[in-house]
């Protein structure tokens, strides 16, 4: 590839200097470049160990600070999902005060089931794109919706309407698989001890949002916004039954949300958490949105008309710091929209 | 003084600078030891590495910063490092001084013409960077400064402690020490066939030197075209780069023999170019090049498709405490030898198969060999890690203290016990050594009771007393009964406390006094002998995998408990959850 | 650099006849100073300790190298994750060869006593206090070994404490036995923060150890006399028993001894239950003869039981007994009043409880 040069065949002087001058700026310039690669490149602090083997202790505290420092709540009466939410968000303080410009939002829905979004088992798909478009209306970055369904995920997402509400909305929809999944130890926990839950979707999210509709359970009492984080945890979580209210009570301290929605629209009042009849279903025409999970589900029961020594999970969450039971204490915002 | 003279002093003192940095690298604040001895220094200077982490890793580890300074070096003068600095340079040069020792002239010159096999390093070269480039490292087999370390670390210095016992306090094991000893003594044998055999045909660095040195404005050449062609330069040239005709700079090894050699001193070291012509590399043919990237992007993708680095992981590949997972573990080792030179226990061996082709002469932790098991408040082999393959860990990181308490304490993978193997498992022997040396707290390794009835350790009893008794119809018993660990039961009394036997001659027994019986046994009842079992168990969610059990277990051929990469914590692969 | 040109000098052989050049000689120089300037930057940095160095100095070798050679033992254990404290160092495990090396000529006392090995770690309080306790187990042969080495070493005026049925703490230390295991709990100051924590402490340790199934939980067996000895005038917490050699006499065992305060005098109670009427018998005489070899005299006194012989030399009195197996009598009282009044009361016992 390279010949000779022959330069040392003609006369020394100019031509030698000019060759030297070109030689090197050529020498120089590899210099720099290899000093620019080297900069560019450089790692003071040698590789991190990577997650890969580390024991999660959480999956993070999205919650926002409030003007007055506590919790807030607005509940909606009416009957159009959507409207009730723009309504109950901008009683909060707008959208604004919970999401900002850039930020990454992961909404956990309840897709639990392959039912289709009439029986009221799982999160209303167009309460969920409204919630995703206003999200993405305030600037957010990205809007990703996830939840781990026990059987068939794909065919849950399709069913329930939240796989076609997601891309309608600009949303990114998770499906879980094998990789996501990573063993996490709650401080203190007794039941969350190295176990699987879906760490891979939390990945560079900045903002969690949780809907899910009030339902009885057969298990735990009542299904609401504690009960869905169920759907966060992988492995064979369903020994967990056994505890249910520890078991919810651990997952109130898994992930801080920012803001919950609670849907009461149609409450599933028996049969839960599947229902199947719509005669399960009642007409509560509600719309509970807190930023504090544990105030949500204990309004929400009052829309499942049960008690909170019906629900003992509730009190249990309150207790480890989850939120306050007492709903009341957040000075709720009431909006009647007429059904 | 001539800058021959300087050369050999260079290189002198950077051969024994080389060794100085081998021989201290073992634990230790005297003076003779690792204290704070710049053991990585050579290697750090080794701009191949650096290169060839930033294609694998993307990142630069700090201390290859100090490549820079060779790299700009060659840049501006050409192969310096060759001639002046490398170990093995030095080596390779000493070797063929000895094989044309006694060389006519014409020999000599023989001996040093350029051969067309000297782009084969070019080649060898894109083949590793290309390599490097998907992931797969694989410079440190061939780079001359991890070869020599490593089979200096691993060859010579065991020797070399295992006879004065200076450098070590105990004599060291490396497997594979003889194919890494044969190559080294290939390479240098080699040099008695042609000179700098290994640095003119193979070096991967001195062809980056030379690809480096291509716009060097100051390098060797002929001051005058026309000289009396008596090639004595030749005849004493180091790298073959035909100094007497076309000069290839980019081959030139600056030895400066030539200089110092021409009879007429046309030879000179210069910004001018040759008045006998110069090329600034050999001719390197597009297929050779084309072929040499493409095997290196094939090659490593190819070794990645047995799936050792992910499902179909080598479950007896330990690394040592700190080593990144096997994907970007292999992206940054370059197998230098210095963590299995600095392990005081002498645990981290070279694998040979272990880790697959892609991995050998990777580190791997053999508990078997070597003094101990994984000390754990040792940090060592994360600490001389050139490319922090291994992380240089504090102790706190390690053992999972302080700031690390949330993370746990780095595990090297988990003891499982071989139930097949186990002495009180299989033997009905006691033993408890694992359990004993697990440095764990509390312990990972604990014990489960049981009393089991010895072979042909029933009796039928003559004479009984409350603490003695005498017995018939017992079989040969081999085994030490009044050891303590042995007991009577009597047969088809499993309430009964059981009796430990204090006393055992003949027929004659003697028992601990409490718990006594109830009422002595009548003469004619059978009894049984019984030996107390702790059947060791591991608890995985305490076990670290410091192989101390393992290294200890007196089933001293395939122990009874082993370390396997179960729950390592540099990968996810093989977790024991739940 | 520039050419080196003038020639100068011929030299031998094929070498350059021109001579150095400056340039030359200046880059050889340029060479050498990069040498001393390598050679200064490894002599400085090696004065600046790899961590790994550090590491080794401060932490020392790994926490599972034995010290003393001995296998650890099998209640090594129990001296793990004691609640309260934090272990300053690992457990050494000491045997019968070994014991002396840790509590030196302290250990006849436990090697004539059946000692079988023993375990001592030192722990701190967890808050970091300055305080340091030492615990030592030592596993004994049987409880009545562990009675021995108890009793033996029993600190005259210390408070009894509840936690077992053989267990009391002096200002800075814990003492007590748990099955065949003693067990010492000594703390290095005897202010109250540390000393309260001595007895949660012993709680922790005694849970570990309860005894294991195998084995007898008390130290009650048919061969204690322990129950046998008057109780008016006895010196509390004076109960001992020594394994081997009482009194000096070789090989003279398992004999109880119990100390009284009587009027202003003083004695010792003993007792030894033996495998037979016979034994008991030879060891009566046994002591006889070497009382008598020891300038003792036998005397006669009234009142004395019948059966019962009594000695005497320069004011120290001894009275023997024997009731079956049973071999008695009192031991070194320094008034023959006092001596008769005790064996007596002794006498009318032990022949009712030995029957």
């Amino acid at each position: 590839m390279n010949k000779p040069s022959d330069t040392g065949h003609r006369a020394e002087g100019a031509l030698t200097r000019r060759d030297f001058i070109k030689r090197a700026a050529a020498a120089s310039a590899l210099t720099l470049s290899a000093g620019a690669l080297y900069a560019g490149l450089y790692d003071g602090r040698g590789p991190q160990p990577g997650d890969l083997g580390k024991v999660l202790t959480g999956l993070g505290d999205f919650s926002v600070q409030t003007a007055s420092g506590q919790g807030r709540m607005a509940i909606v009466r009416g009957a159009d999902r959507a409207a009730m939410l723009e309504r109950a968000v901008t009683a909060l303080g707008g959208i604004e005060a919970f999401i900002q410009k850039g930020d990454r939002v992961l909404i956990k829905v309840n897709a639990a089931f392959a039912t289709p979004p009439s029986l009221g088992a799982t999160t209303n798909p167009e309460l969920f794109a409204a919630m995703a478009r206003l999200c993405l209306a305030a600037g957010a970055a990205s809007v990703t919706v996830t939840d781990n369904p026990i059987n068939n995920p794909e065919s849950c997402f399709a069913l329930t309407g939240i796989a076609e509400a997601a891309s309608l909305a600009g949303a990114g929809l998770i499906i879980p698989g094998e990789g996501m999944f990573s063993p996490l130890t709650l401080p203190g926990g007794k039941l969350l001890v190295d176990w699987p839950v879906m760490a891979g979707a939390f990945k560079g999210v900045t903002k969690l949002i949780a809907m899910a509709p009030v339902k009885d359970h057969a298990r735990a009492g009542a299904s609401m916004i504690l009960k869905n984080f169920y759907g966060l945890l992988g492995g064979r979580r369903n020994v967990f039954h056994q505890k249910i209210a520890g078991i919810i009570t651990e997952l109130s301290l898994l992930a801080k949300p920012t803001l919950c929605v609670l849907d009461g629209t149609r409450v599933m009042l028996t049969n839960g958490p599947t229902g199947g009849s719509l005669s399960d279903l009642k007409a509560a025409d509600t719309l509970i949105v807190s930023t504090d999970p544990v105030a949500a589900d204990a309004a929400g029961l009052e829309l499942l008309e049960r008690t909170i020594s019906e629900v003992p999970y509730i009190r249990m969450a309150e207790a480890a710091g989850a939120g306050h039971a007492d709903y009341t204490r957040l000075n709720p915002v009431r909006i009647n929209l007429g059904a | 003084m001539p800058i021959v003279t300087v050369r050999r002093i260079s290189q002198v003192f950077f051969l024994i600078l080389f060794f100085w940095l081998c021989l201290v690298a073992s634990v230790g604040d005297r003076w003779w030891q690792l204290r704070g001895w710049p053991v990585n220094w050579l290697l750090d200077l080794d701009p191949l590495t650096a290169l060839a982490t930033m294609l694998s890793t993307g990142t630069l580890y700090a201390p290859l910063l100090w490549s820079l300074a060779a790299l700009v070096l060659t840049a501006a003068l050409g192969r310096f490092f060759c001639g002046f600095a490398c170990p093995l340079g030095a080596l390779n040069q000493f070797f063929g001084w000895l094989g044309q020792y006694s060389s006519k002239p014409l020999g000599r010159v023989r001996a040093n013409r350029p051969r067309p096999a000297r782009v084969i390093k070019y080649y060898l070269l894109l083949f590793l960077l290309a390599c490097a480039l998907t992931g797969t490292l694989a410079t440190g087999l061939l780079d001359p400064l991890p070869l020599l370390h490593r089979s200096i670390n691993l060859t010579l210095a065991p020797i070399l402690d295992s006879g004065s016992l200076i450098l070590s306090f105990k004599p060291r094991h490396y497997g594979s020490a003889w194919l890494i000893g044969a190559v080294l003594l290939a390479i240098l044998g080699l040099n008695l066939v042609i000179p700098r055999f290994f640095c003119r045909f193979a070096c991967p660095l001195g062809a980056l030197f030379g690809l480096l040195s291509r716009f060097a404005p100051w390098r060797i050449g002929k001051a005058a075209d026309h000289c009396g062609e008596c090639t004595v330069c030749e005849a004493y040239c180091e790298g073959a780069c035909s100094p007497s005709g076309t000069v290839v700079t980019g081959e030139c090894l600056m030895c400066c023999n030539c200089l110092e050699r021409c009879p007429h001193g046309r030879i000179r070291f210069d910004a001018k170019p040759s008045a006998g012509g110069e090329a600034p590399l050999p001719d390197l043919s597009r297929r050779g090049v084309v072929m040499g990237a493409a095997a290196g992007l094939f090659t490593g993708p190819a070794l990645r498709l047995g799936g050792l680095t992910g499902p179909n992981n080598n479950p007896n590949l330990i690394r040592p405490p700190g080593a990144l997972d096997e994907e970007r573990f292999l992206a940054r080792c370059i197998r230098c030898g210095q963590c299995m030179r600095a392990c005081p226990s002498n645990i981290i061996q070279p694998a040979l198969a272990e880790a697959g082709l892609e991995g050998l002469w990777t580190p791997a932790i053999n508990y078997r060999l070597g003094d101990s098991g994984c000390q754990v408040n040792c940090i060592a082999c994360g600490q001389v890690c050139p490319t922090a393959a291994i992380r240089p860990l504090t102790v706190d990181e390690k053992r999972g203290r302080a700031d690390f308490a949330a993370a746990g304490p780095i595990r090297l993978g988990s003891a499982l016990v071989d139930r097949s193997r186990c002495l009180p498992w299989v033997l009905d022997r006691p033993c408890i050594v694992c359990q004993e040396l697990c440095p764990v707290s509390p312990k990972a390794i604990f014990t489960r009771t049981v009393f089991e009835a010895i072979r042909d350790g029933r009796a039928k009893i003559m004479t009984a007393s409350q603490d003695s008794l005498e017995v018939a119809g017992l079989g040969p018993v081999n085994a030490p009964l009044a050891g303590g660990d042995y007991y009577l039961r009597r047969s088809g009394r499993q309430q009964e406390a059981l009796r430990r036997i204090s006393v055992f001659e003949g027929n004659r027994i003697g028992l601990v006094k409490a718990p006594g019986w109830s009422a002595p046994p009548e003469p004619g009842e059978a009894v049984d002998i019984v030996v107390r079992l702790q059947r060791p168990y591991v608890d995985a969610s305490r076990c670290i995998g410091c192989g101390m059990c393992e290294h200890e277990c007196p089933v001293a051929g395939l122990r009874a408990i082993r370390v396997n990469s179960e729950n390592e914590s540099r990968s996810r692969r093989g977790r024991l959850i739940i | 650099m520039s050419t080196l040109s003038k020639p100068l000098r011929l030299r031998r052989g094929p070498k350059r006849i021109t001579s150095v050049g400056a340039a030359e000689r200046r880059a050889g120089y340029a060479v050498l100073c990069v040498l001393l300037a390598v050679l200064a930057y490894a002599l400085t940095k090696q004065s600046q300790f790899n961590p790994a160095v550090v590491a080794a100095l401060r932490e020392g070798p790994a926490d599972a190298k034995k010290t003393s050679g001995q296998p650890a033992s099998e209640l090594t254990p129990a001296l793990d994750a004691l609640p309260g404290v934090a272990a300053l160092a690992g457990a050494e495990t000491f045997g019968p060869d070994t014991l002396s090396d840790k509590i030196d000529g302290k250990a006849e006392l436990y090697l004539s006593s059946g000692f079988k090995e023993m375990v001592w770690r030192p722990l701190a309080p967890a808050g970091g206090d300055k305080a340091r306790f030492d615990v030592y187990v030592y596993d004994m042969a049987s409880p009545d070994s562990a009675f021995a080495v108890f009793s033996g070493q029993r600190r005259s005026g210390a408070a009894a404490s509840g936690l077992t049925e053989n267990a009391y703490s002096t200002g800075n230390a814990l003492f007590f036995t748990v099955g065949a295991r003693y067990l010492e709990i000594v703390a290095d100051s005897d202010e109250a923060a540390v000393k309260n924590l001595l007895e949660p402490l012993g709680a922790a340790l005694l849970a570990k150890l309860s005894p294991s199934p195998g084995e007898g939980a008390g130290r009650e067996t048919q061969s204690s006399p322990a129950s046998l000895f008057p109780a008016q005038g006895m010196t509390p917490g004076s109960l001992r028993l020594a394994m081997a050699d009482a009194f000096g006499l070789e090989g003279f065992g398992n004999v109880y001894t119990a100390d009284y305060a009587l009027g202003g005098a003083e004695a010792t109670g003993f007792a030894a239950i033996l495998p037979d009427e016979a034994q008991a018998r030879t060891w009566k005489q046994n002591y006889l003869a070497f009382l008598l070899a020891n300038g003792y005299g036998e005397i006669t006194a009234q009142d004395l039981p019948e059966g019962a012989q009594a000695l005497e030399s320069n004011g120290v009195f001894e009275v023997l007994l024997k009731q079956g197996r049973l071999f008695y009598g009192i031991h070194e009282a320094t008034s023959l009043q006092a001596a008769v009044a005790l064996a007596a009361t002794f006498e009318k016992q032990a022949r009712e409880k030995m029957r």
